[in-house]
């Protein structure tokens, strides 16, 4: 076992189901890789591996950016929040062989099942939590709260192309974020096209990478 | 941004860290990091203190409120954790009320809220005030017995009962 000085750096990804978890993933891993960051994928789903696999085939298959054993599902069964807060034991037991393997990667990233606005992480399995929620779910979401809201380091609000088609008002969500939030960091973003990407990859080589360089420098993991 | 990656000790615990403590706060030497209860669970984190040091936390062990992580002739860094709000349950009558401690045990229980006790104190964290009205209802039933009182303050866990929380 590694001290945990030198352990990877974690990053867990919460949020409802449906609000972007997997695609947030698929789109700032590219971005994270093309600054020579190596990463690898934990994927929580509580029945099937759906999502690890279409992040298999979107991030080692059709964008080649990394290598498909990069990208590990875990289906939890029972709710999804115990396998990352409550007893995180089979996240812990894949992140130790991972560590392993290779002590050199930069950043391992977890992402949680669709779970409710209550979801955290343990500590002792994410150093950085990550909350997405989406405008689809109306412009009140982040003035109703709850710890995902409230606690995470970065709270991602996805889909804000459709916040026209949904009667969201981006202002009335960006006041009460910086109500609810005071100094915490959160970020609009639209996962089909890309944008606000930057800035969550920006807030994790900053936060938890501490703009460091990557440890092993390359220009392609495949 | 510096980095730091083991805890020197606590002030609380230790008189010659509360020494050098008190004299480089008073020479204005002396820099806090604040930082949430749950944030001192974490291994690894980046703050800025009060006055504006960039650190960087890598640690093997959890911090708590007081701990030192740097000192030096210059420099005097340590952990201070953010109040909270915290709803307070005074038992009045200890002796003979196991139905009451049962109630609250069972009530906060299932919340699966931190708590603290000294004394005939019971206490535990809140979001929100919209909970004081929803567990002053859930005890009303052995509410005679109690005094309740809500405030901003420090929240240190029972070892052992720091459980997680939603």
């Amino acid at each position: 076992m590694l001290s945990k000085n030198k352990k990877i750096p974690k990053v867990g990804i919460g949020g409802p189901v449906g609000s972007g978890k997997s695609r947030l993933i698929e789109r700032v891993v590219p971005v994270l890789i093309e600054k020579g960051y190596r990463c690898c994928i934990i994927s929580n789903d509580v029945i099937s591996k759906e999502d690890a696999e279409r992040m298999q085939r979107v991030l080692a298959t059709e964008l080649k950016v990394m290598p498909e054993n990069m990208i590990i599902g875990i289906a939890t069964g029972g709710c999804p929040h115990t396998a990352i807060r409550e007893d995180p034991t089979i996240n812990l037991a894949v992140i130790d062989e991972i560590e392993k393997k290779d002590p050199t990667l930069d950043l391992i990233i977890i992402e949680s099942g669709g779970d409710n606005v209550m979801t955290t992480f343990s500590p002792s399995l994410a150093d950085y939590f990550i909350y997405i929620i989406d405008v689809a779910g109306g412009d009140k979401y982040p003035r109703k709260g709850g710890l995902g809201i409230e606690s995470s380091d970065l709270l991602v609000i996805n889909k804000i192309d459709l916040a026209p088609h949904v009667g969201a008002d981006l202002a009335v969500m960006e006041r009460d974020a910086k109500k609810i939030r005071k100094e915490k960091p959160f970020v609009f973003v639209n996962c089909q096209t890309g944008e606000g990407i930057n800035l969550v990859a920006e807030n994790i080589i900053r936060s938890i990478l501490f703009d460091k360089e990557p440890i092993v420098k390359k220009d392609r993991i495949v | 941004m510096l980095t730091i990656t083991s805890i020197i000790g606590n002030i609380f615990q230790n008189k010659d860290l509360m020494e050098k403590f008190k004299q480089m706060e008073s020479e204005k030497r002396c820099e806090k990091i604040k930082i949430s209860r749950l944030e001192l669970e974490r291994g690894r984190i980046r703050k800025k203190t009060d006055v504006g040091t960039d650190i960087g936390l890598v640690l093997d062990s959890r911090l708590y409120h007081g701990d030192v992580v740097l000192s030096d002739q210059e420099k005097f860094i340590v952990i201070e954790q953010l109040p909270e709000k915290v709803f307070s349950i005074k038992i009045k009558n200890l002796k003979d009320n196991a139905t009451g401690l049962l109630t609250i045990g069972h009530i906060v229980g299932n919340r699966h809220k931190p708590i603290a006790i000294s004394d005939n104190v019971f206490s535990f964290p809140i979001h929100s005030d919209s909970e004081v009205d929803v567990f002053k209802k859930l005890l009303s039933g052995v509410a005679s017995d109690l005094e309740f009182e809500v405030g901003e303050q420090i929240f240190q866990p029972q070892d052992g009962m720091y459980v997680h929380e939603h």
